[in-house]
C-alpha cells in the first residue's frame, strides 16, 4: 500500500472510531444493558443442522416443542410476534438433531443465519448439552432474555437501533 | 500462509542487516514466539525499527535488505524475498503524534502511537530465541487497540483467543491488567466494545479460520471485563 492511500486508510478508521464513540453514546442505556455480555455466535454455539423447511410452519413448531428450546428470531417472533431481520427460519436448540422428517427436507450445507436476499425458510437445529437458558412460553420453551441479546449480538454486533428494538419487543427497554 | 520455517528463515535474514539488533518482531507472526497455541496464520510479518534509527541507517540497510535477497515492493514498505515470505516494516515513533504514516526514502511507514508506546515500555519487548518480539501482554493490547480498515476483526479475535488461552499464565495477566489500567476511560471503552463486536467476524471471511476457537475467545472475553471495571 504506497504512502498516500495508507494515509487515506488510517483517516477512515479515525472516522469509523469516532462514529462508533457517537453510537455508543447516542444509544448508552442501550449499550450499558448489553456491553457485559458475550455474543453467541449461533452456528458456533453447538453442532448446526440446516433443513429446508417443506411443510407447515405451525406444525414443525409444535413438532419440536416437546423437545427443542427456541431461540434467536424465533424466540422474539414467539415472546412479541416481531422479528427484527430478514428470513422466517426456524431456529431451536436440541440436545439430539432429529427433525421431523415430513416437515423438512433433506439436510443441507448451512445457508447463511441472516439472509440478505429472501430465500426460502430453513430450520436451523443446534444440537447442543446442555441446552441454554430459557423460559417457558405459552408457545414452547424460549431462550432467556440474556441468551437471547447475545444471539443478537453475535449476528449483528453493535447495531443499536436494532438491538433497542428487540429490547423494546422483549418488554425489556434499557 | 507464513510458516514457522519461513518466519525463521525471514528473521535470521533480517539479522544479518544492519539494523538485525534493533528490529522487532510485532504483529500477528509474533504469536508464533509467544507461549501461546494460537496459530497467528498470517500471510507476512510486521517488523517495527525507530524511526531516527532507520533515517540514520537507512541506504545501509535497503542495500543489506537487497543482498539478502529481499526486494522492495514499488512505493511500499513491504519486502518480498523471492523464497516467498514478505514483512511489512512499520515505524517507531515519537509518542503524542496519534497513528500516523511517516515518510522516509520514498516509503511510507504506518506508525500507530500505541506500539511505539508499547515497545518503550520496560519489559515489553522480549528475547526469543536471539529474536527480539514483543511481549505476549504487549501484542495482545496492540492488537486490541489498533483498528485497520481491513482484519481489524481479525486481530481482536485473535488477541481474545490469545486471553483465553493463557488464562493460567498469571504474569501475563498482571502485566495484561497493568497495560489495560493504563488507558483512558475512553480508550478502554473502544478496546472492550471493538472486541464484543469482534465476534461477529466469526461468521464471516474475516476471522473465519479462528471459529474452531470460539469458547476460548469467549473466556478470553470474560477475562478482559474482569480486568477493568466495564461500562
Amino acid at each position: 500500500m504506497s504512502a498516500a492511500s495508507q494515509e487515506r486508510a488510517l483517516e477512515r478508521v479515525l472516522k469509523e472510531r469516532q462514529c462508533r464513540r457517537l453510537e455508543r453514546e447516542a444509544y448508552a442505556s442501550v449499550y450499558r444493558r448489553v456491553a457485559r455480555l458475550v455474543p453467541v455466535v449461533l452456528p458456533l454455539a453447538g453442532e448446526v443442522h440446516a433443513f429446508p423447511i417443506e411443510g407447515d410452519v405451525d406444525a414443525l413448531m409444535e413438532a419440536l416443542r416437546p423437545t427443542c428450546v427456541f431461540g434467536f428470531e424465533t424466540a422474539l417472533q414467539m415472546r412479541s410476534g416481531r422479528r427484527m431481520l430478514n428470513g422466517s427460519d426456524v431456529h431451536a436448540y436440541t440436545r439430539v438433531a432429529a427433525p421431523p422428517p415430513s416437515l423438512v427436507g433433506a439436510e443441507v450445507a448451512a445457508s447463511p443465519l441472516v439472509p440478505v436476499l429472501p430465500r426460502r425458510p430453513y430450520l436451523f437445529l443446534v444440537s447442543r448439552d446442555p441446552l441454554p437458558p430459557s423460559v417457558e412460553t405459552s408457545r414452547g420453551r424460549v431462550v432467556s432474555d440474556d441468551w437471547m441479546l447475545r444471539e443478537y449480538l453475535g449476528a449483528i454486533g453493535h447495531r443499536f437501533d436494532l438491538l433497542s428494538a428487540v429490547l423494546h419487543h422483549m418488554g425489556a427497554d434499557a | 500462509m507464513l510458516e514457522r520455517a519461513q518466519l525463521d528463515d525471514l528473521l535470521g535474514r533480517l539479522e544479518g542487516t544492519c539494523l538485525g539488533a534493533h528490529l522487532v518482531l510485532v504483529g500477528s507472526a509474533a504469536m508464533y514466539l509467544s507461549p501461546t497455541s494460537i496459530p497467528p496464520m498470517t500471510g507476512d510479518a510486521d517488523v517495527a525499527v525507530a524511526v531516527g534509527t532507520l533515517a540514520n541507517h537507512l541506504s545501509g540497510f535497503l542495500d543489506d535488505l537487497k543482498h539478502q535477497g529481499f526486494e522492495q515492493i514499488e512505493d511500499t514498505a513491504t519486502f518480498a524475498h523471492a523464497s516467498g515470505p514478505t514483512f511489512d516494516l512499520l515505524a517507531l515513533d515519537e509518542i503524542g503524534r496519534g497513528d500516523h504514516v511517516v515518510r522516509l526514502g520514498g516509503m511510507g511507514l504506518l506508525a500507530f502511537e500505541d506500539l511505539s508506546r508499547l515497545v518503550a515500555r520496560p519489559r515489553m519487548v522480549r528475547e526469543v530465541g536471539g529474536v527480539r518480539v514483543l511481549a505476549p501482554s504487549a501484542l495482545v493490547l496492540s492488537k486490541l487497540r489498533t483498528w485497520r480498515v481491513a482484519k481489524g476483526m481479525r486481530d481482536k479475535v485473535q488477541a481474545l483467543a490469545m486471553i483465553g488461552d493463557m488464562a493460567g499464565d498469571e504474569a501475563f495477566l498482571a502485566e495484561l491488567r497493568m497495560l489495560v489500567e493504563e488507558l483512558s476511560q475512553e480508550d478502554w471503552e473502544d478496546v472492550f466494545a471493538d472486541a464484543q463486536v469482534a465476534f461477529t467476524g466469526l461468521e464471516t471471511d474475516e476471522a473465519r479460520d479462528y471459529a474452531a476457537f470460539a469458547e476460548l475467545i469467549g473466556r478470553g472475553f470474560s477475562i478482559l471485563q474482569s480486568l477493568r471495571e466495564s461500562p
